[in-house]
């Protein structure tokens, strides 16, 4: 009925093929920089010196409380790259860190993120928290490096939340069911003081690792003001575009409906 | 300015429309339209100009979208946070929606040739009574017209939504329609304003920020965010076509991740119903007491829903035949 459908298709099929194509070029081309860059320095490129975090956060008008990192796919499973993250996240001062993915990979990692956390060198307590389907919270506090060196002195406690689908809308299907059985009027602050998030504020950035930008069931309730960011994947994730994030987000103006 | 336009597409528009359809094309458009101030302060005019070309931006979106297949539109046109803008603002936006709105009941007959369903979603208690009688109207007139949907957000925030839902679900379990046991997910996304409604498969937010701002929170987990930075009146089919490209390019990861949560909260029900089981009948429990469990249940969840959707429209009647008598 239409001569033309096999044309549109192969058009179709040619232009996905050719944004695949430029992604992937432009892949590459991020994966023999960070090669050169490796070469050149002898560095360890994921290591940033703590004092160059402190000094690019003075720069920027405010920076986030809470930070979401959504993981798409594979990419919860870089625990040692997500470690990194933190720190840096910590090095901005941030006091509550999100960790998501959908199944729970997260969360059954749990010991090789605790041991990862343990190695980073940084002089904070980590305090490591998430939730099991009985809604009983699972914590471990586990000390970074140089904190572990000089023990007495007190130091910045962390949160970092390891989250799973269960947490988002069936956190809330279950705190409807608690709300109910009381039978009384029900309140905004009410059901936030049944969500696993109690005592935090929300997520100000969360940044979704790995394509598209989607919250995919990210904390519902929680993100209503959240800005979202995204970084195609773990390995392509580097301070620069950490930085770059956390700049944006500081220029932004929030309004709140004015 | 009519709610159903009709343009003739260019022959470069209509190739790459027919290019787009040739893949998956998303069934729910979610839309926040941001920029109409900014876009007035830039062309020099007054804040409502903005706006009313906002609307007219609308308009043709909905139309650009039956073109494309994308059959149910939502758009975020006031937040209940938006009540706190200065009174002329708020005034002149309602003034807004009260033509819009006479104008849609002008062009009922129109709307039911094409098909437009359009529901209101959002607290309508919060509106003024004027508005929230033309909008009664509104959804009554075109509730029955099912080929394609407009669901527009006014006086709504997610956190609302959330809020009442749940209250709708106490007052049932209180007059012992329902069961505490039965509350679960897909209940309670029933209860929501948008009811009924498929999740949007794509979000597009226009002027650059990148937050949801309390639209659609619930509904938009497993949807693909497109952020551009165009302001909302200089929209054009191409930004458009650009976000359904983008949604194309992650349609497989975004599907696999709404399948998967579906059957995870399946699992949850299926869990819950034969501990429920355990409870009533002890340890001796055989699967059919609880397929007859489940069975009581879902009756029971279909009960209430039904008359859940009775009150509502009891209650858009009432609204309507306000100020007659």
């Amino acid at each position: 009925m239409d001569v033309l459908l096999p044309v549109f298709q192969l058009l179709y099929f040619v232009a996905h093929f050719l944004a695949s194509l430029a992604l992937s070029v432009i892949d590459t081309f991020f994966h023999l920089h960070r090669l050169l860059l490796r070469v050149y320095s002898f560095l360890v490129l994921a290591r940033v010196p703590p004092g160059r975090l402190q000094a690019d956060a003075a720069q920027l008008k405010k920076v986030p409380q809470h930070l979401g990192l959504v993981c798409v796919g594979q990419q919860a499973h870089h625990v040692a790259q997500l470690s990194t993250v933190i720190s840096w996240a910590i090095g901005y001062g941030v006091h509550y860190v999100s960790l998501y993915d959908a199944h729970g990979v997260l969360k059954r990692k749990r010991p090789a993120l605790l041991g990862a956390l343990r190695e980073s060198d940084s002089d904070v307590l980590y305090n490591v928290v998430s939730y099991g389907r009985d809604r009983h919270p699972d914590r471990d506090v586990v000390a970074g490096k140089r904190a572990e060196a000089n023990g007495t002195t007190r130091h910045r406690e962390i949160t970092v939340n390891l989250l799973s689908q269960a947490d988002g809308r069936s956190n809330l299907a279950s705190a409807a069911r608690r709300l109910c059985s009381e039978g009384c009027k029900i309140t905004a602050a009410m059901i936030e003081s049944r969500l696993v998030t109690l005592g935090q504020p929300d997520p100000d950035v969360v940044i979704t690792i790995g394509e598209p930008i989607s919250t995919l069931g990210f904390l519902p309730w929680q993100v209503r003001l959240s800005e979202f960011f995204s970084t195609p994947s773990l390995s392509r994730f580097e301070y620069n575009s950490f930085q770059t994030i956390l700049r944006r987000y500081s220029k932004c103006e929030q309004r709140f409906g004015k | 300015m009519t709610w159903i336009v009709e343009q003739d597409r260019t022959w470069a528009e209509w190739a790459a429309l027919r290019v787009l359809r040739v893949g998956p094309v998303p069934n729910h458009l979610a839309i926040i339209m941001d920029g109409n101030r900014r876009f007035a302060r830039k062309e020099h005019k007054d804040t409502l100009a903005g706006h009313t070309q906002g609307f007219h931006k609308l308009t043709e979106v909905l139309c650009w979208c039956r073109d494309l297949g994308i059959n149910e539109v939502t758009a975020y046109a006031f937040s209940i946070e938006n009540f706190k803008r200065s009174k002329q603002e708020v005034d002149g936006l309602m003034d807004l929606a009260a033509e819009k709105f006479a104008k849609l009941l002008e062009e009922k007959e129109k709307l039911a040739k094409h098909g437009v369903c359009i529901r209101v979603i959002g607290d309508l208690d919060l509106l003024p009574p004027r508005i929230r009688k033309l909008t009664a109207e509104a959804i009554l007139a075109t509730r029955l017209n099912t080929k394609c949907f407009l669901n527009l957000a006014l006086a709504y925030t997610s956190r609302e939504e959330i809020t009442s839902a749940m209250n709708q679900l106490s007052q049932g379990v209180d007059k012992g329609e329902l069961l505490t046991s039965d509350i679960c997910e897909e209940l309670l996304e029933k209860c929501l304003h948008t009811r009924g409604s498929r999740d949007p498969d794509l979000l597009v937010r226009t002027s650059g920020e990148v937050r949801l701002s309390d639209f659609l929170l619930w509904q938009s987990g497993f949807s693909c965010l497109f952020f551009t930075k165009v302001l909302w009146p200089e929209f054009t089919i191409w930004h458009l076509f650009g976000a359904v490209f983008y949604y194309q390019r992650h349609y497989h990861t975004l599907t696999a991740a709404r399948q998967e949560s579906l059957a995870l909260r399946q699992c949850i029900v299926e869990e819950s119903d034969i501990e429920n089981c355990h409870v009533k009948f002890g340890e001796k429990v055989s699967q059919e007491h609880i397929s007859a469990y489940t069975s009581a249940r879902q009756e029971r969840v279909q009960n209430f829903l039904s008359n859940l959707h009775k009150i509502r429209i009891d209650n858009l009647q009432q609204i309507s035949n306000e100020g007659e008598d």
